[in-house]
């Protein structure tokens, strides 16, 4: 019953934080310089009630959850949970409970050393057998945590002193600590019935109303540096308009957004921004489903697509084109990646050799208005081409469902997974892998995959996924449309706002933030 | 048959009516998951889901048995106050109903006081001379504001009061309980959205009444004897000209969810009507069919007091029945 | 339709008759208006070049100017082909409400006044039934669970404005069986369906069809609002609701994307109670010419 609330509320985001799990920015190094003007913040302002408006609504306050541990509600997860890692810049992570993360020559045995005298809010230590139990909390499919999957590569946990915890893993993973950004790396305490979770964030739950509003105050005790702000009301407002609208009333202090309108808007209406490329949208193709097992008739799709139009028409030249599952911003990119340019002819051409001159499809998609103008402009593109297209906007639940069953032929995608490279490849590209919506895999790209996920070498990973990714564009399981400028916006009483520009994943934690009243 | 017979089998009858429809409401929302194409364990759950899982998502909804069964036993829970759990935050939903039916009362309450502390004025000055200046000037505001759908009237307001004036907030709500001062500023722009369009039916039903009922007999009688014509409007025409609007606000209850689906959807209000919009869209079934029939229940309570109201308010009805 | 009235009112309909000949000037504008909008739904869509669906990348959110007269929407779609090809959506929908109102509730409306008793005891209870589910709700349950169609929305309107043109039936049809003539042809051994066609079927359809103009305002408006919502028309198709709810985050760049679907329901909503109100019998129309 809990399962089925994964894929339905969020279950694209269920899709991502699932395998991604990575992604949690902040206490630590948050602080860097705002979007919109982090000079004039002044000095920080402690005391007083922060509001901040989500997106969606959460159904449990547990890391568990896959809507409290996706990106836009991890502003509220970091307020109650400490992840074990911390995102970067550039797709990179860095120890935050943890002190260290260090593996063995070959990647296949991890030891964690936590942080000394950390306590959970109630006052239990958050030691080793703390990290143990929650991990294997998790990993049962009971918790419904999208991350059992992750916790899957685990053979063995084993505490080996009071704040050491050893993983062997079934596989080599260089990228081992990127898995604990999120629900893995958020530790608890178990829940007790529909309770809230105890985690040892900064701040510590007054009251939830489910689906509508959660106060949280500072947490006395807290290890770290504690949270500016007295209290935190989070407002589940999820019309985008309506919670652009609170914003501007005052109603709320801050928001998350994905409405390019509203990004373009914000200037105009001195709203600032804390903002960075942390989701792709994308189109998937089922290549089980005939005709697009083919793959003449994916590239056709491919060539009929014009990014730079679509990106122009639907982010208002706020975002970026994308050019494969390497994010600009990660670690592993050298240089842009060679990606087919738009070229009705060639899709023609490549539709007529195929023996699919009048391709005709279904396009699925959520109903976002962002989603339908996204669809609407797609399905003008590849009429160009000569390709006939349906749009059938799904509720996310319908939408989930259709992805998680396979039980479509052409999807709309936006995920922030590309934000965490490693878990990416990782999840929608190889063999048996919960997350292959697409039914693809190919021996190189997989090999390649492995390769860099086996190497502690930088460069030689990054050689290995370039490779990995090249072999996906030349496939086209998937067409990658556009990377998108997501984040925050605030008010002008906010101050503390993070530089998120390069991050992958945008995880602020609401502890740096002050507002000035 | 003696007087109070027949009243207590009008009673009986009207009871036995009232709980038939709310049956066939039962059985009707408890039958909602058949309207889903495939099988909706299998859509909630995922293709992962194991057997177990699938037996029980389906005695929870009821989808083992057949939904005559289903309604017998959804009835026996509900008669214990159980409506079932939240299938997407496992909540009970008797208590999630507890938090919001008053949030959505308040609304609905609020906006008749919108809507008849408009149309009663209104309409009483309109009525004491038809055809004058201020009633053609309300005859035109009134169509007018029949014309504007809620949507678009909430989205002004929040424009206006909201963005540019900041005098109200945009979104939100805070109980009664917890600080009545904020509590009634949250109410203002839903309530009003709610309530002027309603303000412009209950204006041109309350002036069309009046009128007619200024052209009955007692009326020309009492005219005779030197009474003017605003003595007339407010001593001996407004009560029995003010009847329909009771049926209205009675039926008003029946229509409110609707409306208050969209308000609460538009200002954030954490009420019933942002419940069951997320429900439907999350296939939160149990949340679905509990308002469906607790909505239907209302409705059914709102005809009742209609009724009695009506006998209390109009003599001629008390008379004919005693 | 003056004669469908009580004996009161028929008195005053008729003295509307007697002041003024000609209707008043807005009801010749309402009318106008509709004029416009259904000759406008139905013949601009023939001219070459009407697309409602294609965008013009280079342009979007173009003001009002002389290649777009309304503008551009955010896809550069042309806002007066989108706000025409919306009031086809909204006026179908509207056709199928009124079908399936005026069928089902004038049969049942017939029934209940014509036999009485058991039949029209059991119409009444179908009638408390359907209204007392929240309709809106029903129509939004029904649409996420088997997709949105026009004919989906707007049959369930339709049949939540059944108990509505019953009563007015009904009403009608007991006003007359309690008339003399009536009786009068039934004594004389008029065959019942003679009866019905020659004397309840003229005196009920202007009634009914008076209250079509408020089904047909409800159904434009109940299209608006699901649209709106979320839940009606499946985009790209333009629906008014849809547009309004499209350019609903550019209402402070570009105001006459959400404006002119805006302006366009709201003029047709009111153009439609004016004739309504005006046709109506005894309508408040009735009253001023009776009085003023």
């Amino acid at each position: 019953m809990k399962r089925h609330q994964l894929l339905a509320a969020a279950a694209l985001v269920a899709a991502v934080t699932l395998t991604a799990c990575s992604a949690s920015d902040a206490p630590v190094s948050g602080g860097g310089a705002g979007g919109a003007g982090a000079a004039g913040d002044g000095p920080a302002v402690d005391g007083g009630t922060l509001k901040i408006g989500l997106d969606r609504p959460f159904a449990k306050l547990d890391p568990a959850d896959s809507t409290l541990t996706s990106m836009p509600l991890m502003v509220l997860a970091n307020a109650l949970y400490d992840p074990l890692m911390v995102n970067g810049d550039n797709g990179t992570v860095q120890p935050y409970l943890a002190k260290s993360f260090t593996p063995n020559a070959d990647a296949t045995v991890w030891t964690l050393d936590l942080r000394e005298g950390v306590a959970f809010s109630d006052g239990k230590p958050l030691d080793a057998q703390a990290v143990a139990a929650h991990v294997a909390r998790l990993a049962k499919p009971e918790s419904k945590c999208p991350c059992a999957g992750d916790a899957a590569a685990i053979g063995g946990t084993a505490v080996t002193g009071p704040t050491t915890v050893t993983f062997t893993l079934k596989a080599p993973d260089a990228a081992f600590p990127n898995l604990f950004t999120r629900s893995l790396g958020y530790i608890s305490e178990a829940p007790n019935g529909s309770s809230p979770a105890v985690g040892s964030g900064p701040y510590t739950v007054e009251s939830v109303q489910p689906g509508v509003s959660v106060t949280v105050t500072r947490n006395p005790a807290y290890w770290g540096a504690k949270g500016h702000a007295d209290k935190i009301v989070y407002r589940v407002l999820p019309d985008a308009d309506s919670r652009y609208q609170s914003l501007r009333a005052g109603d709320t202090d801050l928001i998350w957004t994905e409405t390019p309108g509203q990004l373009k808007q914000a200037a105009a209406d001195g709203v600032r921004t804390a903002t960075g490329p942390g989701s792709t949208s994308t189109v998937l193709f089922n290549t089980k489903s005939a005709p697009f097992d083919d793959v003449r008739v994916r590239q056709a799709v491919q060539y009929a697509i014009d990014r730079e139009a679509l990106e122009k028409v639907v982010f208002l030249g706020q975002g970026a084109v994308s050019d494969g599952p390497i994010n600009s911003r990660s670690q592993y990119r050298s240089a842009a990646a060679a990606y087919p340019a738009h070229d009705a002819a060639k899709a023609r051409a490549l539709l007529a050799e195929a023996g699919h001159p009048d391709l005709a499809f279904d396009y699925l998609t959520d109903s976002r208005p962002e989603s339908l103008q996204r669809a609407t402009v797609l399905q003008q593109m590849l009429g160009e081409a000569g390709i006939k297209t349906t749009i059938k906007p799904l509720d996310a639940t319908s939408l989930g469902t259709a992805l998680f069953q396979r039980n479509f032929q052409v999807m709309d995608f936006v995920t922030s997974i590309f934000g965490d490279t490693d878990a990416a490849l990782n999840s929608l590209y190889v063999p048996n892998s919960a997350y292959n919506f697409m039914n693809w895999s190919d021996p190189d790209a997989s090999k390649a995959i492995a390769a860099g996920r086996a190497s502690t070498d930088l460069a030689k990973r990054s050689a290995e996924y370039r490779q990995a990714a090249q072999r996906i564009v030349g496939e086209a399981p998937m067409a990658f449309l556009t990377e998108n400028t997501v984040g925050f916006l605030a008010t002008a009483d906010v101050g503390g706002l993070p530089d998120l520009s390069k991050r992958t994943v945008l995880s602020v934690s609401p502890a740096t933030l002050w507002v000035k009243r | 048959m003696t007087p109070g017979s027949r009243t207590v089998l009008r009673h009986a009858g009207r009871t036995g009516r009232a709980a038939a429809v709310l049956l066939l409401v039962t059985v009707a929302a408890l039958g909602l998951p058949h309207l889903m194409p495939g099988s909706p364990a299998i859509a909630a759950l995922g293709p992962t889901a194991t057997p177990e899982q699938i037996s029980a998502y389906d005695a929870q909804l009821g989808l083992d048995r057949n939904v005559f069964a289903a309604t017998w036993q959804w009835i026996g829970d509900a008669l214990h106050g159980d409506l079932g759990h939240s299938l997407s935050t496992g909540a009970a939903v008797t208590t999630e109903l507890a938090d919001r039916v008053p949030v959505t009362l308040e609304l609905f309450l609020a906006a008749q006081l919108v809507a008849l502390g408009i149309a009663v004025p209104v309409a009483l000055l309109s009525a004491w001379r038809p055809g004058g200046s201020f009633d053609k000037i309300a005859t035109v505001v009134t169509f007018g504001w029949l014309a504007v759908p809620g949507f678009a009237l909430g989205l002004l307001l929040i424009w206006v009061a909201a963005v540019h004036l900041r005098i109200l907030p945009a979104t939100g709500w805070t109980p009664f309980t917890e600080d009545p001062a904020e509590n009634l500023r949250y109410l203002v722009l839903p309530a009003l959205t709610l309530g002027l369009p309603e303000a412009a039916v209950f204006t041109r039903t309350l002036r069309g009444q009046l009128i007619d009922t200024l052209d009955q007999p007692y009326i020309a009688a009492a005219r005779g004897r030197g009474m003017g014509t605003s003595r007339l409007l407010l001593r001996r025409a407004l009560r029995p000209a003010g009847l329909p609007l009771v049926t209205l606000v009675g039926i008003g209850i029946g229509t409110s969810l609707g409306g208050s689906v969209l308000v609460e959807s538009l200002f954030a209000v954490p009420g019933v009507g942002s419940l069951v919009s997320a429900a439907i869209v999350g296939r939160d079934f149990p949340v679905v069919q509990a308002v469906l029939v607790v909505s239907a229940a209302g409705v059914v309570a709102a005809t009742f007091a209609v009724d009695l109201l009506y006998r209390t308010l109009d003599p001629r009805i008390a008379h004919e029945h005693r | 339709m003056s004669t469908a009235e009580p004996a009161a009112v028929t008195v005053r309909a008729f003295g509307i008759r007697t002041v003024r000949r000609r209707p008043p000037v807005g009801v010749l504008a309402a009318a106008a208006w509709l004029a416009v909008v259904a000759l406008a739904a139905l013949l601009l869509p023939l001219l070459p070049g009407f697309d409602p669906l294609h965008g013009d990348f280079a342009h979007p959110s173009a003001a009002p100017g002389a290649g777009h007269w309304l503008g551009t929407d955010g896809t550069g779609r042309d806002v007066l082909q989108r706000t025409v090809a919306g009031a086809r959506a909204s006026f179908a929908v509207a056709a199928l409400t009124i079908l399936v109102g005026l069928l089902g509730g004038g049969m049942l409306g017939l029934a209940a006044g014509w036999f009485r008793g058991p039949v029209d005891k059991a119409i009444g209870f179908t009638t408390d039934l359907l209204m007392s589910v929240p309709s809106l709700l029903l129509v939004m349950i029904t649409v996420s669970l088997r997709g949105p169609s026009l004919t989906v929305i707007g049959t369930l309107i339709g049949l939540f404005t059944v108990p509505h043109f019953t009563r007015v039936v009904r009403a009608v049809v007991l006003s007359l069986t309690e008339r003399g003539f009536v009786q009068a042809a039934r004594m004389i051994g008029t065959a019942p369906l003679r009866i019905l066609r020659r004397e309840v079927v003229p005196h009920v359809a202007p009634v009914a069809l008076t209250f079509a103009f408020t089904a047909t305002t409800v159904a434009i408006v109940a299209e608006g609002s699901l649209s709106f919502l979320g839940f009606g028309l499946r985009p790209p198709e333009p629906s008014w609701g849809g547009i309004i709810a499209e350019g609903r985050t550019a209402l402070g760049s570009a105001p006459w994307i959400s404006l002119a679907p805006a302006t366009a329901l709201c003029l047709t909503v009111l153009a439609l109670n004016h004739l309504g109100e005006h046709l109506r019998p005894g309508g408040p129309a009735a009253a001023k010419g009776a009085r003023g």
